[in-house]
């Protein structure tokens, strides 16, 4: 009742505020002009049609430079103004560059280009929209052609990488379908922010949960709220907000249709490549040799690798290598079994059989928009197809987009608007015989050149080639649907009321078809044995279902008045949100057969779960925004919020913001600089905001549901997890961001600057309870406790130029960076041996805590004594890290002993005293950047975009960064260079068996080895041709335009090992570090297409 | 403009009472649809019962799953059974945190992961059982399960780190008992004694599916176990004499009340137990675990028959007596040591159901035994060569307590508290000897000396320090529950540690005597070899220290405690 009364109150001030006497003073302009001119000598008529590349322009401002008034053109872009001969015109709209042209006749038509960075613009802010130069907080706003369209990426959030200040993109695969991970200015937010720092993505206002459900060419603005004034969505917006606003037709415009393509072909960047049999072994027999001096080999699956393999692997590849032989084995020549031991002497390259160089992708839109003057609309239709890059049983990505809208003035005061936004997209790829982190691609790149990937008798042998060869599709649908039917009404003149709402459903379905898989099994056999060989647990089909249904109601009101110089905005709504969702799997074992993967079709168990869930949140909030003379701004918000996350008794929080801006340009006595300022605006703000983004069972003990690993009959018995302890006192975590920023625009608006500098502090964080023993038998409840700041900087520029010859230049770039540090803490601050440290005060997120490498040892470090080699005194032990079977020798790392001590150790494993280990590297990014070049002349323009990361690196683990990770799987060409006692300028120190571990031996976190994640990529280049009027006359096309377009064409890094320097440890494979960068390649894209508009 | 300034009052108006059930506080109440609450949630006994599920994987890993398994086999290799290619090393660094006494505990019934986490768990579930709706039995009982299986945490947790503190509540954040100081092990033990004696008296005799719940011979069998090692420990560390016959007395009188209720009996084929599809009809198993294709499986079994094998040492192999119940070395029947067929002529019947009859050298079969010898123990040679017998899909049924081993727990019991009479061999040893294909001579005791036949008899290889027939009773020990995962701790209760050393007993580094005439030179050049031919598995040795019989208390524990005051003590050596 009590918020009834509020929402009630809420907008009924903003009604009752309105002012009972408005005048308007809406100056007739081409009287005024007239009035002016006549006392002058010529009187003279101008008449003409402003248009831009789309047709006419209605609203452009005509005045004639030095006399005061001005005119606007009508709906059809037809002005009339009364000015000299001689005089000169200007034609100035929001979103186009001015042009003035003198008066010559008195017919003058006039084409006007968009501008997209002019401080005339419109932002679309919250619940509302703004004047650039009027605004008071953080807002990016995206350049939507030149960031979605041409570009052969398939969603928004890829596009957007490099794009924004601030904004971090990032993919851990190059894997089809999946959503980047989008993250705003910082990584991880607050310590218990599941999702960390992500932005809430507001399409046509509402939530949607991924940018790939808005059709990139559907966008027709986006914006991103960075700052504290986000505070007016409350919280689920303590990270800001990305504002996209799709597409809706203009008014009085003909009926246009446009059709675009791009047909794209896509290769990978890097890839790892398996070292020779030959090489491979010998290197593996090395790593086996020292825990096992006295082995002459060993066996992996029961194939055989000693000197004898490694021999005839040499020779076979001497003989054999570089011809097609075809993929029949040849017994004695590819493999023998010889002394009782299995060998396979013949090289492979699993990845040629495997993966396709090349591979398709395409992306077709179709929209038609148009508009009379009551009503306009837009239809927009999109699909796009990528093809995956397995030679056979490909994978497969394609989505749907559809967006329809249509805005009609209902009656002279309300408008009423209705869109439908629906996405459909499906993706399939082969079923994975293993558990998910180990697709084939784990596989491929796990076993070295001699595995077997050929057949015998046409049977394929065990391997991840056959596997996938046989294995049936997964499907993953994903269906999104949201219907918004929403008004705004005029009340009276200067104060609309606005009200909407959405409901939206989406709903995935996923379908898993396993089976078995047939062909010869020789792991640790002699004779191999034709049969199904993978395993029984994997002959099954499985159904998972989960939909969400959301309902968001939103209702604010206006009010705008002008008092002379006072230009006063009030806003005043509320916002309720509900979420519900559920999902089903089930799950039958025993398929009757691999093509029919039902669940009426198996015969084996049947296990099902399901889980529902649903939460609501409810807002007031109102904002104030006032200026004087456009000169002094200030924004005051607030917004009250509930969040059904929370306990009753804390449920609500109260969250303002306020900012202002003081526009230095407007003041006469910077009239001096007016040669080269054109504008400056000095901004400060603070905000603060509660962030619901917590786990929800926070704040409920509660038992959940757990299979117990116990069967009775054919049932693993359910049973109950204990259950959770909670603090009574847990509320939400505040944000609160000061943050200050210029802009700037230099020579006549040709050159802008921003620069934001921002402290954003997560107070009453909730973090890991007081510390307890273990002898508590639990995590220690979770608290308010503790804060972090994320400290950071945003630097945008942009520079436009229009050369003499026709030629016009756009450069723009941003560079952004910054850090995130725990400012208090309470917990032990201890640092692990894997180069992690627990959390503590003082900790900077991401940090990497290793060793210095100093060298290797050399045999001066040691005497030998009976063939073992002691170190000398004086020369700092590593013993710690020894154990019976591996001892330091020549050829293994030495660590430096920073501390002095005569040690290298661990300290007493504090922060403290972390022995000899400093921080040597971080995980989150730094310094991203990002920069564009376009050019356009004639007919002709081409786009460069180039993006980065300056500061990153990565301690992995796994065989692919960590030599012999496992003794025996796959050893890579560039770990080729290891010591030996002729080669010991190597890279790589001597082979030791790590036993699948990046923190012990040789491969403690070191700076030597840590992986340097920086970049700079050529990200997009696009080259494009646009026909000229006379052609498209004669077709009767309004525009047609050709292009080629390039993604990821190269790339520079400081890597050592072939991966993508945008790698990253998968969704997947985040708990396994045996999986780094043995995933779906990232790939380059060569495309084409057409824009067409009729 | 008056009048729609009105009627947009009005739609405001009606919009915000028609919206009065949607927007109001009842609006932000979002209970959890899927996930029950405490204490609500204790309102059944079949609610109690589920519960209770969450403990078996903590106590009854059985063979594991997928690829993981218990102690079983290879799962405990630091012991004298084993000769590997490279020595299990007993813990080498006082560990800066966890160690197996901190960590972060999880909720998950399948990993929670500390002792103090299950402890909580036990003590939770003990407190909570009482607001069931049920009768006082059944109360009772589920009172008894719950202080079971806390008995039976501490237990482990003594036997892991001797003193610790000894919690039997719920602890809340704020309580002075969380910086309790470690409880001496005679403390804990008795307490334990109480719990298992409430169980014991408690607990129902049948519940729940055969075999497959927890119920009073459950608990006898393993209170037989517990207290047999504790007992055991206090007598030869010399801790507290008076105290270790009480613990043995408890641990036979919980075995003979196995043994009384005449509900087992020893399976006809000892290989049976460990290697059977279906366990649920076998007389020797008291609880097992049962494996289902698709739904739950192990590697075991496949680990047994096609990987590269820590092979048994020849320590372990002449263990077993000669089929005339003599030990080999004053056997008439024993064949000698060279060749497994000369070496398993004649011998303990259970020897054939363990050790492969042929030998698996290295660099001359792919799944060799470090030792030449190998195990067959858990492989069912019926469905070995089957999609099942591969990879970690197995579904053998692992027993998880068996009548064997309280026989044995029974026998040990009385010879420890010298009280073993021909009667108690009668009805524990000499029913294992009688079994179907083990063929042994029954074990006498004739004037406190091991005899067969009539005849009193003494190996020449005994420990010196251990009297004859204790010897003996260890022997049957080791030969009837050999890789089941109780070896070491056998060592460490009766101090022997030192045969786990490698330089101490040189024996358990030995395996199969290799006839050099039989294989290439070339095929053997991996192995080494001592000068007579026998197999040296390790280049490597163990040595064991004092210190390696109780674990380390992590770092982090020690310095919490010292910063609130209390004092957390260090074990011995560390």
């Amino acid at each position: 009742m009590r918020n009834t009364l509020l929402f009630s109150i809420a907008l009924g001030m903003a009604v009752t505020a309105e002012a009972s006497s408005v005048s308007f003073t809406k100056a007739t302009n081409l009287n005024a002009a007239t009035a002016y001119l006549n006392g002058r000598i010529v009187q003279n008529t101008v008449q003409g049609t402003v248009t831009d590349q789309n047709g006419p322009v209605a609203g452009v401002t005509v005045s004639v430079i030095g006399v005061p008034g001005a005119t606007t053109t009508d709906a059809n872009g037809s002005f009339k103004i009364n000015a000299a001969l001689g005089s000169t015109l200007r034609f100035s709209s929001i979103g186009y560059i001015s042009q003035d042209v003198k008066v010559s006749s008195n017919t003058i038509n006039v084409t006007l280009v968009s501008e997209d960075n002019t401080l005339d613009e419109v932002v679309v802010v919250g619940y509302g929209s703004q004047k650039r130069s009027n605004i008071t907080g953080a807002v990016t706003t995206v350049d939507v052609s030149k960031t979605l369209e041409n570009r052969p990426v398939v969603d928004a959030g890829r596009a957007l990488q490099g794009v924004v200040a601030g904004l971090n993109i990032t993919t851990p695969s190059g894997d089809l379908g999946g959503d980047p991970t989008i993250r705003l200015r910082g990584v991880s937010g607050s310590l218990q922010s599941s999702g960390g720092a992500s932005p809430l993505i507001l399409v046509d206002g509402v939530e949607v949960p991924s940018l790939s459900l808005v059709g990139p060419n559907d966008i027709e603005s986006m914006s991103v709220i960075k700052d504290a004034s986000a505070a007016i969505y409350g919280s689920r917006a303590a990270y800001g907000v990305i504002l996209i606003k799709t597409k809706s037709g203009k008014r009085n415009t003909k009926t246009s249709i446009s059709y675009d393509n791009n047909f794209g072909f896509q290769t990978p960047t890097t890839s790892p490549e398996i070292a020779s049999g030959a090489d491979g072994a010998k290197l593996a027999l090395a790593a086996f040799k020292r825990f096992n001096p006295s082995a002459t080999g060993f066996e992996n699956l029961g194939i055989r690798y000693d000197d004898y393999a490694v021999e005839k692997m040499a020779e076979w590849q001497n003989l054999y290598g570089g011809q097609d032989l075809g993929t029949e084995m040849v017994a004695g020549r590819d493999y023998e079994v010889k002394d009782g031991f299995l060998y396979f002497h013949r090289t492979w390259d699993a990845e040629d059989m495997f993966m396709k160089n090349w591979t398709p992708q395409q992306t077709h839109n179709v929209s038609v928009n148009g508009g009379s003057d009551k009503v306009n609309f837009n239809v927009g239709l999109g699909y796009m197809n990528q093809k995956g890059i397995l030679k056979v049983n490909p994978d497969d990505y394609s989505r749907y987009n559809l967006n329809i809208g249509v805005n009609a003035e209902i009656t002279n005061w309300l408008t009423g608007y209705a869109k439908a936004l629906y996405s459909t997209s499906n993706s399939s790829k082969p079923f994975t015989y293993n558990s998910a982190v180990y697709d084939p691609w784990f596989y491929l790149y796990r076993w070295p050149a001699n595995y077997p990937y050929g057949t015998i008798d046409g049977i394929g042998m065990r391997n991840a080639i056959n596997d996938v060869e046989q294995a049936s599709m997964n499907t993953n649908k994903f269906n999104f649907g949201r219907f918004t039917f929403g008004g705004t009404a005029k009340i009276v003149e200067g104060l609309t009321v606005d009200a909407d709402y959405t409901y939206s459903n989406n709903a995935r379905r996923q379908h898993q078809v396993g089976g078995k898989v047939y062909g010869w099994d020789f792991w640790n056999k002699k004779e191999f044995t034709q049969g199904y060989y993978s395993d029984a647990n994997y002959d099954y089909t499985q159904f998972i279902n989960s939909y969400e249904d959301r309902h968001v109601a939103n209702m604010f009101a206006t009010w705008v008045k002008n008092y002379g110089n006072h230009n006063v905005k009030v806003m005043a709504g509320a916002n309720a949100e509900l979420v519900q969702n559920e999902s089903q799997t089930v799950k039958r074992m025993n398929l009757l057969d691999y093509d029919y993967g039902q669940i009426g079709l198996a015969n084996g168990a049947t296990t099902g779960a399901s889980s529902a869930g649903h939460w609501s949140t409810l807002g007031f909030f109102g904002r104030v925004n006032y200026d004087y003379q456009d000169k002094y701004l200030v924004e005051i918000l607030g917004r009250y919020d509930g969040s059904s996350r929370f306990r009753s008794d804390n449920r609500w929080g109260f969250f303002p913001a306020a900012s202002v801006g003081y526009v230095i340009t407007k003041e006469d006595y910077m009239d001096w600089s007016k040669d080269f300022l054109s504008f400056m605006k000095i901004r400060g703000s603070w905000g603060s905001v509660g962030n619901q983004n917590v786990p929800s069972s926070l704040f409920l003990s509660t038992f959940n549901s757990a299979a117990s690993d116990w069967l009775v009959g054919n049932e693993i018995l359910s049973t109950l997890t204990t259950p959770s302890i909670l603090s009574p006192f847990l509320t939400w975590e505040t944000i609160t961001t000061k943050e200050v920023g210029v802009d700037a625009a230099f020579f006549n608006n040709k050159f802008n600057v921003t620069f934001n500098r921002y402290v954003r502090t997560v107070s009453d964080m909730i973090s890991a309870g007081v510390t307890l023993p273990s002898s508590f038998g639990s995590t220690s409840p979770m608290r308010n406790f503790g804060e972090m700041q994320t400290s950071g900087w945003e630097l945008e520029l942009a520079y436009n130029h229009q050369f003499e010859n026709g030629l016009s230049m756009r450069l723009s770039g941003q560079l952004s960076d910054f850090k995130e540090k725990i400012t208090k803490f309470s917990g032990l601050a201890n640092v692990a041996t894997d180069g992690t440290s627990t959390n503590y005060e003082g900790k900077t997120i991401g940090e990497i805590w290793g060793y210095e490498t100093e060298r290797f040892f050399t045999y001066d470090d040691f005497n030998e004594v009976n063939g073992k080699y002691i170190l000398k005194d004086g020369i700092p032990s590593q013993k710690y890290y020894e154990s019976n079977t591996f001892t330091y020798g020549p050829g293994d790392v030495k660590f430096k002993d920073l501390n002095g001590d005569g040690v290298i150790s661990v300290g007493d494993g504090t922060v403290e005293n972390p022995g000899d280990r400093r921080v040597i590297g971080n995980t989150s990014p730094r310094y991203n950047y990002g920069f564009r070049a376009d050019f356009a002349y004639k007919a002709f323009d081409l786009g460069i975009f180039l993006q980065g990361v300056g500061e990153r690196s990565i301690w992995a683990g796994g065989d692919l960064a960590i030599p012999s990770w496992r003794y025996s799987d796959a050893y890579y060409s560039h770990q080729l260079d290891y010591w030996t006692p002729e080669n010991q300028d190597a890279f790589y120190p001597a082979p030791a068996f790590q036993n699948q571990s990046n923190a012990s031996f040789n491969f403690l976190p070191q700076t030597k080895y840590l992986l340097d994640m920086s970049y700079l990529r050529l990200k997009n280049v696009t080259f494009g041709y646009t026909l000229p009027q006379a052609a498209l006359d004669k077709i009767k096309f309004q525009r047609a335009r050709i292009f080629f377009s390039g993604e990821n064409l190269f790339e520079v890094d400081n890597l050592k090992v072939p991966i993508d320097p945008e790698t990253d440890y998968t969704e997947n494979g985040r708990n396994d570090k045996n999986s780094f960068g043995r995933s779906y390649p990232y790939r380059r894209t060569l495309s084409f297409g057409l824009q067409l508009t009729f | 403009m008056k009048n729609l300034k009105y009627l947009a009052f009005a739609a405001l108006i009606s919009f915000s009472s028609c919206s009065k059930d949607f927007l109001s506080d009842g609006f932000l109440e979002k209970d959890p649809l899927d996930q029950l609450s405490d204490p609500a949630f204790w309102s059944s006994e079949n609610n109690v019962r589920t519960y209770t599920y969450g403990f078996y994987n903590s106590y009854f890993k059985g063979y594991g799953k997928n690829n993981t398994w218990g102690n079983y086999f290879s799962g405990q290799g630091l012991n004298d059974d084993f000769a590997p290619l490279k020595p299990v090393e007993f813990t080498i660094n006082v560990p800066t945190s966890g160690g197996g006494w901190s960590g972060t505990p999880s909720n998950l019934p399948t990993s929670a992961s500390t002792p103090f986490g299950r402890i909580r768990k036990a003590n939770h579930f003990i407190a909570s059982v009482p607001l069931a709706n049920m009768s006082e039995e059944a109360k009772n009982h589920w009172s008894g399960v719950g202080r079971f299986f806390r008995a039976l945490e501490y237990s482990n947790f003594v036997n892991t780190f001797g003193d610790v503190p000894y919690i039997d509540k719920v602890l809340a954040e704020t309580d002075p008992e969380l910086y309790r100081k470690r409880d001496s092990r005679t403390f804990v033990m008795d307490k334990v004694l109480e719990d298992f004696q409430f169980a014991a008296a408690n607990v129902r005799a049948t519940d729940g599916t055969a075999k497959l719940a927890v119920n009073k011979y459950v608990v006898l069998a393993y209170m037989s176990r517990v207290f047999l090692f504790e007992g055991t420990w206090l007598k030869y560390h010399d801790i507290d004499q008076a105290r270790a016959k009480t613990y043995l007395e408890a641990a036979k009188w919980a075995a003979e009340e196995v043994i009384k209720s005449g509900n087992f009996n020893v399976s006809g084929d000892y290989r049976a137990v460990f290697s059977s599809l279906d366990l649920s009809s076998n007389a020797e198993v008291i609880l097992f675990k049962r494996y289902e294709a698709g739904l739950l499986t192990h590697a075991l079994m496949s680990n047994n028959n096609l990987e590269p094998q820590s092979g048994i040492s020849k320590d372990a192999m002449e263990n077993y007596l000669a089929s005339d119940g003599l030990p080999i070395a004053i056997s008439t029947t024993y064949q000698g040591d060279k060749g497994i067929e000369n070496v398993i002529a004649n011998r303990d019947g259970r020897m054939y159901g363990t050790v492969v009859p042929e030998l698996r050298l290295q660099g001359v079969t792919s799944n060799y035994s470090s030792s030449g010898y190998s195990t067959l123990k858990f492989l069912n040679e019926q469905f070995k060569n089957d999609q099942m017998g591969t990879s970690y899909v197995n579904t053998t049924d692992a027993p998880i307590i068996r009548y064997g081993e309280v026989l044995v727990n029974y026998a040990e019991a009385c010879v420890e508290l010298g009280t073993l009479t021909q009667d108690d061999l009668d009805k524990s040893i000499n029913k294992l000897r009688a079994r179907v294909g083990v063929n042994l001579p029954k074990l006498e005791v004739v004037g406190g000396q091991p005899a067969v036949n009539g005849k009193v008899y003494d190996d020449p290889n005994r420990d010196q320090s251990v009297s004859s027939l204790i010897w003996e009773i260890r022997r049957e020990r080791r030969s009837e529950l050999i890789f089941e995962g109780f070896r070491l701790n056998d060592l460490r209760r009766w101090k022997k540690l030192e045969y786990a050393d490698t330089d101490k007993k040189p024996s358990i580094n030995l395996g199969a005597f290799v006839d050099r005439t039989k294989w290439s030179a070339d095929q053997l050049k991996t192995i080494t070899l001592t000068p007579e031919g026998y197999i040296i598995p390790s280049i490597v040795g163990r040595t064991v220290l004092d210190k390696h019989y109780l674990e380390p208390i992590p770092l982090d524990q020690i310095a919490l405690y010292k910063a609130n005051g209390s004092e957390l003590t260090q074990n011995p050596g560390w």
